[in-house]
């Protein structure tokens, strides 16, 4: 059968789902929905419009220009949704109140983005997201991870999450010169040993031993050395806390401090990456973003998730 | 969980890489194999794929293959996602802005200029404030200012001989060209020790770095 997507011109990236795989999709989202709400995590409705300028603080420019924007009859520039997470900070901030947390949440719906992508057209993807308000880490970083293990759990795949920190990462690029500092960070995270090597050449022998934390596979037993240093110790604490206590998931984990983490995005902690082990491909993602609510007006610690579920939908 | 895959290219990086690969303890696909036409190679070590310099990056970024070793032109060129974690000795070059000997130095009054590097171009133009038309080109970039099609040209310069047959000018460096390691960046989040082996193996990384 021919499918509508072939005879009829659509948007780069825009997609007709037929019967089957409409079927195929709400079989799939269902599983997901249920394994949220069995965590008592409850469904909110977001809209697919927003106001431009709010975000201009916390989205990057150039990932802004990843949603349509246009100007909407009153001459405000408005965008399509291309991120949930910004949005359900907006959103929720206004309505909420201290009394309301710890507040778990979902949503699902299409994010559209435009951007250039050498991999693919621009893309229409289907997300299911979760957030965790009011609950800071590490004990909301546990509940989120476990979350984000069980919601993929339930599709039948046992995925690798791989953590990292962007904590520890910013701590340690501060004990530095601010110009090193900087060239380390973009050394770090393009993984250009070499180039870490020669700005590190004059630096002391504790702050070698402090990148070699950051580029050890799974430095689990490394960070023990450092719960009581003075500027790494409390995220050490808290990274070892979760890594002890997400040992039992229904997910294989995987721990690289600094997995090449923009210093550009909202996250403030824990970041993860949700991948499938067979194909490697990215699943979801999350990570803890304690201060994106208060830029909205309302100070919170959160950590959340999203799932690609079309992405998903073709590992099974 | 299958074997690593490897992208490596086939042009005139390939054997450096392959020597490289070897003196890293791997098992490398064999003159033979490479001879057969055969593109994606298994030996004990990886699954190798063999394509285009132009192409590994858009493979290790994809995750179609862990890593690769592509030149820094294709990085510079395509930006791609990717780690990049090692540099080697072999395959070194220059890019560089060549001109006809008696084309004057470009100003701001535009002209033509004929590349297979658009973006590398674009943007040195861009940093020297100049407005020329970039006329992008698949190979023997050199015939262009010969033939009159654009005076200056940017392309790579391994041993000049091929700049000097044409009479052409070296006028400025653009940027030191090395091969380098690049991994996917999902492959060495999910499996970080052999990710981190390879790069041990392959790498020119400090002792405290090897003794992970």
């Amino acid at each position: 059968m021919t499918t509508i997507s072939t005879r009829l011109s659509l948007p780069a990236g825009a997609r007709v789902l037929m019967p089957a795989e409409s079927s195929r999709r709400r079989s799939l989202e269902s599983r997901i929905v249920t394994e949220l709400q069995r965590g008592d995590y409850a469904e909110i409705i977001l809209p697919v419009l927003d106001f431009v300028d709010p975000y201009r603080d916390v989205i990057p420019d150039d990932r802004s220009r990843q949603s349509y924007r246009f100007m909407d009859r009153n001459g405000d520039l408005v965008g399509i949704r291309s991120d949930f997470t910004p949005l359900a900070a907006r959103a929720l901030s206004r309505a909420l109140t201290a009394s309301d947390l710890p507040l778990r949440i979902f949503y699902r719906g299409e994010v559209i983005r435009t951007g250039r992508n050498r991999l693919g057209p621009n893309r229409e993807l289907f997300q299911i997201g979760s957030e965790l308000l009011g609950v800071p880490a590490p004990d909301g970083d546990v509940e989120i991870l476990r979350m984000a293990a069980a919601a993929v759990g339930s599709t039948g795949l046992r995925p690798i999450i791989a953590l990292s920190d962007v904590a520890i990462v910013s701590e340690m690029i501060g004990m530095l010169e601010p110009s090193t500092g900087l060239s380390l960070r973009d050394a770090l995270s393009e993984k250009r040993f070499d180039t870490v090597e020669a700005l590190l050449r004059k630096e002391s022998a504790e702050l070698h031993e402090l990148i070699d934390l950051l580029v050890t596979a799974n430095p689990v037993s490394e960070l023990g050395r450092f719960v009581a240093h003075p500027v790494l110790g409390g995220s050490a604490r808290r990274i070892l806390a979760v890594t002890q206590a997400v040992s039992g998931f229904p997910a294989d984990l995987a721990l690289q401090l600094d997995a090449g983490v923009s210093p550009h995005s909202y996250y403030t902690g824990l970041q993860f990456q949700v991948i499938s082990p067979a194909t490697r491909q990215l699943i979801g993602s999350g990570g803890r973003y304690d201060e994106l609510y208060g830029r909205f007006g309302f100070d919170c610690p959160a950590v959340g998730f999203t799932l690609n579920v079309d992405d998903l939908e073709e590992l099974l | 969980m299958r074997k690593i895959r490897i992208a490596v290219s086939k042009g005139r990086l390939l054997e450096g890489t392959l020597e490289a690969f070897q003196r890293a303890s791997m098992i490398v696909p064999s003159p033979g194999q490479i001879d057969s036409r055969r593109l994606l190679i298994e030996t004990d070590s990886a699954e190798w794929i063999l394509i285009k310099d132009a192409d590994v990056p858009v493979y290790v970024e994809s995750g179609a293959a862990d890593a690769g070793v592509v030149g820094m032109d294709q990085i510079l060129e395509q930006e791609p996602d990717v780690f990049l974690p090692v540099e080697f000795e072999f395959g070194r070059c220059r890019m560089m802005l060549i001109a006809r000997p008696d084309e004057p130095q470009f100003g701001s009054r535009g002209g033509r200029i004929a590349t297979k590097y658009p973006t590398v171009t674009r943007r040195f133009l861009e940093r020297r404030g100049l407005h020329l038309d970039i006329i992008t080109l698949h190979g023997s970039v050199e015939l262009a200012p010969v033939l009159g099609l654009a005076p200056f040209i940017v392309d790579l310069v391994e041993t000049g001989r091929t700049i000097e047959a044409h009479q052409l000018e070296i006028r400025e460096l653009i940027a030191p060209i090395a091969p380098r390691l690049i991994i996917n960046k999902r492959f060495y989040g999910a499996e970080s020790v052999a990710a981190q082996r390879l790069v041990r193996q392959m790498g020119t990384r400090t002792e405290a770095e090897v003794s992970i």
